[in-house]
């Protein structure tokens, strides 16, 4: 049982929301330099918020049972098809050779974001409920 | 600290180190650097664990990728078991991020196919011990973990 799950959760809806106001956004090309600078800090906003629910997720990795991990897993499946639109948007706009590295490097947390929500399936949900992970685990206590 | 490897991560560092164009030359560094940076106390309670007992944690390391200037988020994944009784730590599998040799992460079954192989290899007295220090050089082979001292 993890004692911060509720801030986790509020970290959650924040980059949800941060990443539809972009993703939502239109991009207004009459003012391209001014564009690029909003949609510029948003994105390092959205990136720098993404990558600390990342660390606080993995510091507390290991304290979330089942009923937790499933639970973050559903806030994160939407914020993840989210976070893909908007990256896909912003390449494909004419904005992007003045965003690229600010893209690249959100697309890297979008990645690293992914990364936690595979490992937090594998580790705290498929391992504990497969049979052999569990005997070869015990078996593994005796050899420490 | 003791460390020692596995055949698979033997096998897989080998690979990642075979082809200089891979881009992969600096693993050897990388892991050494990542595990001499951390004393004992952080390898075993790393933020990047992701199975906690009270005998032992499995941590899936994040490392960055020197030789590419790649960050740990793009860089090398490095999956290790270690002891909390005994300062013994067991380097189980590497695979980067990026790159004609990147990985899917572990799923369930492959995890337990490491552990079993662990648990074996042991058994068998086919640990390989290595000098982090010394870029994972050899000391000795035919070891095991403590729990099998006493075959």
């Amino acid at each position: 049982m993890c004692t911060c799950i509720a801030e986790i959760k509020e970290s959650y809806t924040k980059v949800r929301h941060q990443t539809a106001e972009v993703a939502q956004q239109k991009f207004d090309l009459d003012d391209y330099l001014d564009m690029v600078i909003v949609v510029r800090k948003k994105l390092e906003e959205i990136t720098e918020e993404t990558n600390n629910l990342v660390e606080t997720v993995r510091d507390h990795f290991t304290e979330f049972d089942e009923k937790e991990t499933t639970e973050l897993l559903a806030h994160s499946t939407p914020i993840l098809i989210l976070m893909d639109q908007l990256h896909q948007k912003l390449v494909e706009s004419p904005l992007y050779p003045g965003l690229k590295t600010a893209a690249e490097n959100y697309r890297d947390c979008v990645s690293d974001f992914q990364e936690l929500c595979t490992d937090l399936q594998t580790f705290n949900i498929d391992v504990p409920r497969n049979e052999k992970c569990r005997e070869v685990e015990d078996l593994l206590r005796k050899l420490a | 600290m003791l460390f020692y490897t596995t055949s698979t991560f033997r096998e897989t560092l080998a690979a990642l180190t075979k082809k200089s164009k891979d881009g992969y030359m600096s693993v050897t560094k990388d892991v050494c650097n990542g595990l001499t940076s951390m004393p004992a106390n952080i390898l075993r309670d790393t933020n990047d664990r992701i199975r906690h007992f009270a005998e032992y944690r499995i941590v899936k390391l994040r490392l960055p990728n020197s030789g590419q200037n790649l960050s740990k988020p793009n860089g090398f994944r490095l999956i290790y078991w270690v002891s909390m009784k005994n300062d013994v730590a067991v380097l189980l599998r590497i695979y980067p991020k990026r790159g004609s040799q990147s990985a899917v992460d572990l799923v369930d079954d492959e995890y337990d196919r490491l552990l079993v192989e662990m648990v074996n290899e042991s058994k068998d007295h086919q640990l390989h011990q290595v000098d982090i220090t010394n870029g994972l050089a050899e000391l000795s082979q035919n070891e095991c973990l403590p729990g099998d001292k006493h075959d």
